[in-house]
């Protein structure tokens, strides 16, 4: 699906081609035949390895056939010595490396990866690093990469500080590289974040950040990334709710009540009126039909005694 | 080149008839997703509503293929498996049942209880859904599979829709979109997944603030160059033309697009020779770029949204045409 180039044929070739097809399916038909019956015989060894590897080979999105290999390492785990273990994990890796090599988009080949990585003894790290260093040389927008690259610093003893200068020379070396920028978002937050906001960066880093992407635009106005970026540094976080204003008129008995946030009637309606201590029973109704309103207005009892007096406390608890 | 381009409408029926009757050898790396490829067919022509190009004898026999593939009873229920199959496939439990709603099929056979079981076993502790239950990724494309199964059974009862969409929320990007997770890069697929499932869950605007709204409707309308890209700084693909415009008409906003570039973009990756559509334009008739079946269902979807050429209107929410969602609301009755 991701852009097959098609050949012009001769009638000769094409005929050539489909004898060849013809045998290239009857060998995976077979071979598609024997993984199943070892699959539901449960039986777990070299043999299935080897006819699963074929499968593969020739079909790296096969899911339940990476299923069997899973299964077969769980198996080993409970049967085979460390050093075996080892052996065999180490070559499956270099087995799922050339799968990726042929289908680096593929999510079963990186979600098998992950699986070996968390079951084998003693998972080599750097080296995944190094691997997601080759992946996005190939391709720096491969996101698959990028996720798997996060998962692996997220289990290794990898520091945040060390990724975000893996990034900084990213994009250092290419400023339009989006999936830098990304990355940068996230661990940003984790090293420096506003206490506010744990989504958000704290005001010390925020400002080094501008910098940086400033430089990014000045070089390069017409890449998104920069810009994106930047109308996220520039940006609050989401707003606390309050009350802006609350204007009470005796003489209508009503309440306008204006917010800092939108809100829907829905949500109005959780707020309650208490007036000396009593709660009062109100229904909120917006100034226009539109959905989202900045002021609601409550009608209260007119003959609430409490209008008389000169001093009332008036307390509202917004959600 | 300033030449315009024609909607090639009969060669798109072929393409897609020929499709179910053979799949050709470049889709043996799909030969585990067959129902997804026989799904964009039917759909396919269904929008381009040439469903009448598919003999009645063999629309049964569709069906008939389709219910083969049930699979009653997995791991996590006390019911004996009915076939060979291990294990369902939620993308499959999805275009299965879409299919057979395109179909005019009454579900009748469709064990629902099953069904849902099945799905229900599949979410995770943290909202989202994996594909089987013998195990795979797990993202936000089969959070939308979900939906889609409870929407199509009517029946959101199997699912944790809070933690489903505390999922999505946490997937939201530091550019207001959606990536397939927590972490993960915003992209036009999973944003429409996003999308989809919350409007399906009914809990779009009630979730989502009306900042968080409007920097998502950005995020989408800057997909379009010509056609639409899936991330900033990728090339058109035709396939967004459905992914990105389907999120648009979600959030309202559909009425932005430049339906003139959108529509040449996405005729100029027809193959005016075979029919169907690639991903990327044809640079010469001598065709660099195969169409496939999955371009070729989003190329059309792409311009029904923009009700072109006498096309069904699609149901931006199941991907599936108005009609067969109709039939649907029939079925709910």
């Amino acid at each position: 699906m991701h852009g097959r180039l098609k050949v012009k044929t001769t009638a000769e070739q094409a005929e050539e081609k489909r004898k060849h097809r013809e045998k290239k399916l009857k060998l995976f038909q077979g071979a598609k035949a024997a993984a199943f019956k070892k699959i539901t015989a449960k039986e777990y060894d070299r043999e299935g390895l080897h006819i699963t590897q074929e499968i593969l080979t020739a079909n790296s999105d096969y899911y339940t056939i990476w299923n069997y290999r899973k299964n077969t390492f769980l198996h080993y785990k409970s049967t085979k010595s460390t050093e075996e273990l080892l052996e065999s994990f180490q070559a499956e890796l270099s087995f799922i490396q050339n799968c990726l090599k042929n289908n680096p988009k593929s999510y079963s080949c990186w979600n098998h990866r992950c699986f070996v990585l968390l079951t084998m003894p003693e998972p080599d790290w750097k080296k995944e690093l190094q691997l997601c260093n080759l992946f996005l040389q190939y391709d720096e927008r491969n996101f698959h990469c990028w996720d798997y690259r996060r998962f692996v610093v997220q289990h290794s003893a990898v520091l945040p500080g060390d990724e975000i200068n893996f990034t900084h020379k990213l994009i250092e070396n290419n400023f339009s590289n989006y999936s830098s920028w990304h990355h940068r978002s996230k661990l940003l937050p984790i090293q420096c974040p506003d206490l506010n906001d744990p989504n958000r960066i704290g005001e010390k880093m925020l400002l080094e950040e501008l910098e940086l992407v400033q430089n990014a635009f000045f070089t390069d106005p017409n890449d998104q990334s920069a810009w994106f970026y930047h109308r996220w540094l520039l940006g609050r976080g989401e707003t606390k709710q309050s009350i802006t204003c609350l204007h009470v008129s005796k003489p209508d008995s009503r309440l306008t009540c204006t917010l800092r946030k939108r809100v829907s009637l829905a949500q109005c309606s959780s707020m309650k009126v208490y007036v000396n201590g009593q709660q009062q029973n109100v229904t909120w109704t917006g100034v226009d039909d539109q959905k989202y309103q900045h002021a609601c207005i409550a009608s209260l009892l007119k003959s609430n005694s409490l209008w008389d007096t000169t001093r009332c406390q008036l307390s509202l608890h917004p959600r | 080149t300033g030449m315009e381009n024609t909607f090639e409408r009969k060669k798109h029926i072929r393409f897609f008839t020929r499709i179910l009757q053979i799949l050709p050898s470049r889709y043996a790396i799909l030969d585990t997703s067959r129902l997804t490829v026989a799904f964009f067919a039917l759909s396919g022509l269904g929008v381009l509503d040439a469903l009448d190009a598919i003999p009645d004898k063999d629309k049964q026999e569709i069906i008939e293929w389709i219910y083969t593939l049930q699979v009653v009873g997995n791991k996590a229920s006390d019911m004996e498996t009915t076939n060979n199959y291990d294990c369902s496939h939620i993308a499959m439990t999805y275009t299965g049942l879409a299919s057979l709603l395109i179909l005019g099929d009454d579900l009748r056979r469709v064990n629902k209880h099953a069904c849902l079981e099945g799905i229900k076993a599949l979410q995770l502790p943290d909202g989202s859904f994996k594909s089987s239950y013998d195990g795979s990724e797990n993202d936000m494309r089969f959070i939308y599979c979900a939906c889609c199964v409870c929407t199509m059974l009517d029946d959101f009862s199997a699912i944790n829709q809070a933690t489903a969409t505390n999922f999505i929320m946490k997937s939201l990007c530091h550019d207001g979109a959606f990536g397939q997770g927590p972490g993960h890069e915003s992209h036009g697929g999973s944003t429409y997944c996003a999308c989809a499932s919350l409007q399906l869950m009914g809990r779009l605007t009630t979730t989502l603030s009306p900042k968080q709204l409007k920097r998502l409707e950005y995020w989408c309308i800057s997909r379009q160059r010509n056609g639409f890209n899936g991330r900033p700084h990728k090339d058109d693909d035709t396939c967004y033309s459905f992914w990105v415009g389907a999120s648009l008409k979600i959030l309202g906003i559909f009425d932005l697009v430049d339906f003139k570039e959108n529509e040449n973009f996405v005729l100029s990756t027809q193959d005016i020779i075979v029919g169907g559509f690639a991903k990327w334009p044809q640079i010469n008739p001598g065709n660099i770029f195969a169409a496939d079946a999955l371009h070729s269902y989003m190329g059309v979807c792409g311009l029904a949204l923009m009700s072109l050429h006498s096309l069904q209107p699609v149901d931006p929410t199941l991907n599936i045409s108005e009609r067969a969602r109709l039939h649907m609301q029939t079925l709910h009755e």
